[in-house]
């Protein structure tokens, strides 16, 4: 392979923004340049479309957590699912609620999840590529994707009229009214981070400034990470073993909800409106933080307002986050052990989450041991917790080895 | 470890780096020079080293260097190095005993 051609393909797939961009070419430009003539591109450079992924990765940030993330709530289902018809056998009402509401399930994954991924794809399409006009291309078609898909979904499974807690319409039309609005809120904050990758000095003052803003984010934001995973997998995979629904089942005339849990339910809708706010300001400076650090800025937009919208369309797990998180994160940093931590935080966690629970909208007369919704709370607050740690961990070390290096 | 190293003996570009590694390995030893620019730039990321453009006599090419923090980076790997060797040594010789 000539040099030209190395080049070439390396170029076409390179992912990286500008002005980072023009400097990678330019340094492999310059190593080929010295390659002698005896000696090809490749034996010099390795394979260019290979040396281009590599250094793509490079860029990538911290988009391999949140797919690990994004893993989980797949591996939940599949537990659901095992779980739901496992227990379907000794036990009808669950049994029964678990296919009733499949479609439930699977539009809450699809929407939530769904748009999440396409809007990250969107935003690092916009960042890496700098190909604004092709983002807001693909960002529409995928966006006809994506509901076109959810709606058949719904359709195709959920059950004939009478069997299911929702009629097909009714999913349909929510199926849009979620996904639209979710996908274009986060897309289009992508794209505006895509359009601000330009070259930008702010001096070494702001750039302190923006290292606050982005570790502040990184401690604000964690927590709400969390709470996006505890409402999507309390609300929707153990929909079917949440009381209600199980009652629903059994008898479908509801109880008038008491008004002292609807009061409750105004007062973290209120909390989670300005959260909403705040969070959406918050990632727009640390967007601009890390464009100033040529890093892509797409992930943590995603992650900071998609956070933020969740926390304001599902609100009403708020007051358990704000219960559980904190003193679950602080127990996981300073904990030394993995194991101790997961030991610790899963006693913690049962305690307050069933403290939660009982306080906002359930009564606590229930055995704690069989409480299902109470597990699962522990189980994400594990997960979550131990990444948390780590986290705080590797800001913690960064923070140490800047300041030996000042030394 | 061995690009630090490198580096801790004079400031080099990309492609001075790749021949200096390879002239000091042996051949059965081969090193992926496809890594070697991933691996620079994760380097810098962390702070080890600092790439700067400068002229050259073939052009204008990045040149990097070891930074402090790199520079105790090494020392540490160094360190590492020296003990993992010695309980191998100490290991395999006690075997072959």
């Amino acid at each position: 392979m000539s040099p030209q051609e190395f080049l070439e393909l390396f170029t076409a797939k390179l992912r990286v923004g500008e002005p980072k961009r023009a400097e990678l070419i330019a340094e492999v430009q310059g190593h080929l340049d010295d390659v002698d003539e005896s000696e090809s591109a490749e034996d010099a450079l390795g394979k260019p479309d290979q040396l281009a992924t590599r250094l793509n990765r490079v860029h990538i940030g911290w988009l391999h957590t949140n797919f690990r993330l994004q893993l989980v709530p797949i591996v939940g289902i599949a537990f659901f699912l095992a779980l739901g018809f496992l227990l379907g056998k000794n036990a009808p009402n669950i049994g029964q609620s678990v296919q009733a509401s499949l479609s439930y399930m699977l539009g809450k994954f699809v929407a939530y999840f769904g748009c999440t991924a396409m809007a990250i794809w969107v935003g690092r399409t916009a960042t890496r590529m700098h190909r604004s006009g092709n983002a807001l291309t693909r960002f529409f078609v995928h966006l006809g994707i994506l509901v076109l898909i959810y709606s058949t979904t719904v359709a195709m499974l959920t059950p004939p009229a009478g069997g299911g807690p929702q009629s097909v319409g009714w999913d349909i039309l929510l199926s849009f009214l979620t996904a639209i609005p979710v996908t274009i809120g986060l897309s289009a904050v992508t794209l505006v981070a895509g359009i601000m990758e330009q070259p930008t000095d702010f001096g070494p003052t702001r750039f302190k400034l923006d290292r606050l803003y982005l570790n502040s984010f990184l401690l604000i934001g964690v927590p709400f990470l969390v709470f996006i995973f505890m409402e999507f997998f309390l609300e929707s995979v153990f929909w079917p073993f949440k009381r209600e629904m199980i009652d629903y089942v059994a008898n479908p005339i509801k109880d008038a909800m008491d008004p002292i849990l609807i009061q409750r339910h105004f007062i973290s809708f209120g909390v989670a409106a300005v959260t909403f706010v705040l969070l959406g300001l918050q990632t727009f400076r640390t967007a601009v933080a890390r464009q100033v650090r040529n890093e892509p800025s797409g992930i943590l937009v995603i992650l900071g307002v998609g956070m933020s919208v969740l926390v304001f369309i599902t609100h009403s797990f708020f007051l358990a986050l704000v219960l559980t998180l904190g003193p679950s994160i602080s127990l996981a940093y300073f904990l030394p052990r993995h194991w101790l931590r997961a030991v610790v935080l899963f006693c913690f966690s049962f305690v307050v989450t069933q403290f939660v629970i009982s306080w906002t909208w359930w009564d606590a007369t229930r055995s704690p041991l069989l409480d299902l919704y109470g597990w699962t709370g522990i189980f994400w607050l594990m997960v979550i917790g131990s990444l948390t740690g780590r986290w705080l961990r590797r800001i913690q070390k960064y923070f140490q080895a800047k300041t030996a290096s000042h030394v | 470890m061995l690009i630090l190293a490198a580096l801790d003996q004079k400031a080099m570009h990309g492609y001075a780096l790749a021949q200096a590694l390879r002239d000091q390995m042996p051949d059965t030893f081969k090193f992926g020079m496809g890594m070697l620019y991933p691996l620079l730039h994760n380097l810098e990321k962390k702070g080890f080293i600092t790439g700067t453009w400068r002229e050259v006599s073939s052009g204008k090419r990045r040149v990097y260097e070891l930074t402090t923090r790199g520079q105790k980076e090494l020392k540490a790997l160094k360190q590492d190095w020296a003990v993992f060797q010695k309980t191998i040594t100490r290991i395999v010789h006690a075997a072959a005993i």
